[in-house]
């Protein structure tokens, strides 16, 4: 048998996701009287799937406590089955569990929106450092101010949700009963500010700034959104300042 | 061809749950280990803890995800990234483990054993040489505890650990704990291991606790050393010497303070087999 025939069935024997017949594991693995090659095999199969479900937990705390530790479990290994781990990192494992909690028949219809709300706030604390940027250069653009390009520091994550999953977060996080989803759309900012990690509902308008500020579009082109209400150049400059503020701004590109 | 050893002391891990104290204090240790993997391409808070430790002590960088054994083609974003990290760090050490993880371009996160036959050795080998050039560094691989043996296998696991870090050119890092656990897994005689390692390819020693389920012995860094550990270890600085140790612990991770106490155990462990050793 050649390593790569070795990996494939032994992958197989542990994953559990191809049959494999006890003739093919006994010619592959030796066992003893103490420990048959199938128990053996067991120590790996089981320690594979908690160990993921594990790695999710602890980025997912407020979701596992939501769902509970069954379903949550549940949720998990139907999740590692659908998205195997394509990073060396352990902590990118559950990149996509909230987009999959969103399709996923029976889940609790607010899981979703809460597993990326705690996901981006796990990705935040780890973005790479930047800036920010002092505000004393944002107020020097004057009348370039249009024409200038803000990159965010890396931290930044905008959430269009579908239900209020701060207020979710906030109750769990505090020990409460969390009551049944809040549905209505929530515009959400997860950033960091030197190690310590927020969110904070924004209007979707400013939302809609932040995004095309992430494209790559210019301050002026950014602002149009705000075109729509009743004082746009006040919302703007308001939308500006907070940002600043927040040290949400790496740097300006002219 | 040789592989330049370190001293560095007792050492014990970089673990999330002590980050506060490690930014706070200098716990009274030789050096640290960082898990690779945790500080590849991030900032925060964990990095700057890592940067504090490094002002304050020589770092190891221990990886869990490289899969030198695998059949997969190399990961070469994950080797940038190792490199990276190394250049900013400056460690020790660069190490991980004598296994394989992946499979067909998914990550297991497991260190599975590899079957120790001629095939592997080979194939081992020449990544070993393909990291070391893409990192411009010796590498160690460290001994995996293991639960199965490859039907196919055609040597012993410790002529295999010898070889591959004689014909790579590369360290060992001889985790004592893993020859215990996997010598009472598979029926063999742990001293003969160590016999079959050569000592100037030893560069680091690993110590952990175990389990006892019984049938067999499992790796769970969730206990103190266990006093057959501590007889093995003593038997390996007899045999290799003064080499950097290391004491693991995963699972539930006491306080600080318990985890310096038992590198402190180690050293008392290392004083007095170094003496035994020069007076035989």
């Amino acid at each position: 048998m050649t390593l790569a025939e070795a990996q494939d069935l032994f992958a197989a024997l542990v994953t559990g996701e191809r049959p494999v017949d006890p003739a093919s594991r006994e010619g592959l693995l030796v066992g003893d009287a103490g420990l048959s090659a199938s128990d053996r095999v067991l120590i790996y199969s089981d320690m594979y799937l908690f160990r993921l479900v594990d790695a999710l937990r602890e980025d997912y705390p407020l979701l596992a406590r939501l769902l509970g530790d069954e379903e949550f479990f549940s949720v998990c290994s139907a999740y590692v089955r659908a998205h195997p781990s394509r990073d060396p990192s352990l902590a990118r494992l559950g990149t996509a569990l909230p987009g999959f909690l969103r399709e996923r028949a029976g889940a609790r219809a607010d899981a979703g929106d809460l597993g990326a709300l705690e996901w981006a706030r796990a990705e935040a604390f780890v973005a790479p450092d930047a800036g920010p940027l002092d505000e004393a250069a944002l107020r020097s653009l004057g009348e370039d101010a249009a024409s200038a390009r803000l990159v965010l520091v890396p931290s930044v994550r905008l959430l269009s949700l579908g239900y209020d999953a701060a207020a979710v977060w906030a109750d769990l996080d505090g020990a409460r009963d969390p009551g049944p989803p809040r549905p209505g759309p929530a515009s959400l900012l997860v950033w960091r500010k030197g190690f310590e990690v927020f969110h904070a509902p924004v209007s979707p308008e400013e939302l809609a700034a932040l995004s095309a500020v992430r494209r790559g579009a210019t301050l002026g082109e950014a602002c149009e959104v705000f075109a729509t209400l009743p004082d746009p150049a006040a919302a703007a400059l308001d939308a500006l300042a907070s940002w600043s503020g927040e040290g949400l701004i790496a740097r300006i590109d002219r | 061809m040789a592989f330049q050893r370190a001293h560095l002391g007792h050492g014990i891990g970089l673990r999330s749950k002590h980050y506060g104290r490690f930014l706070d204090e200098r716990p009274d240790v030789g050096w640290i280990e960082a898990i690779s993997e945790n500080f590849i391409g991030v900032g925060g808070r964990p990095l700057a803890v890592l940067e504090k430790v490094r002002r304050d002590f020589p770092v190891v960088l221990h990886g869990v995800s490289l899969s030198i054994g695998s059949v997969d083609p190399l990961d070469r974003r994950h080797l940038d990234g190792l490199r990276a990290l190394a250049d900013r760090i400056q460690p020790a050490y660069v190490s991980d483990h004598l296994c394989w993880g992946t499979h067909r371009g998914r990550y297991l996160h497991d260190l599975m054993p590899l079957p120790y036959t001629e095939e592997a050795l080979g194939h081992v080998v020449r990544r070993v040489q393909q990291v070391q050039d893409a990192l411009q560094r010796q590498i160690l691989l460290e001994n995996v505890s293991s639960y199965v043996a490859f039907r196919g296998s055609t040597m012993p696991e410790w002529e295999f650990v010898a070889q591959v870090a004689e014909r790579a050119d590369c360290g060992i890092l001889l985790d004592v704990n893993n020859v215990q656990v996997s010598a009472r897994n598979h029926g063999f005689d742990p001293r003969e291991y160590l016999l079959a390692i050569p000592p100037e390819r030893v560069g680091q020693f690993h110590l952990a606790g175990h389990s006892d389920r019984g049938a067999y012995l499992f790796d769970t860094h969730d206990a103190p050393v266990a006093d057959a550990v501590w007889d093995l270890y003593a038997a390996a600085v007899r045999r290799f010497g003064r080499v950097p140790a290391l004491l693991e612990w995963d699972e539930h991770l006491p306080e600080l303070e318990r985890l310096v106490e038992e590198s402190h155990a180690a050293a008392a462990v290392e004083a007095r087999a170094l003496t035994a050793r020069e007076a035989a």
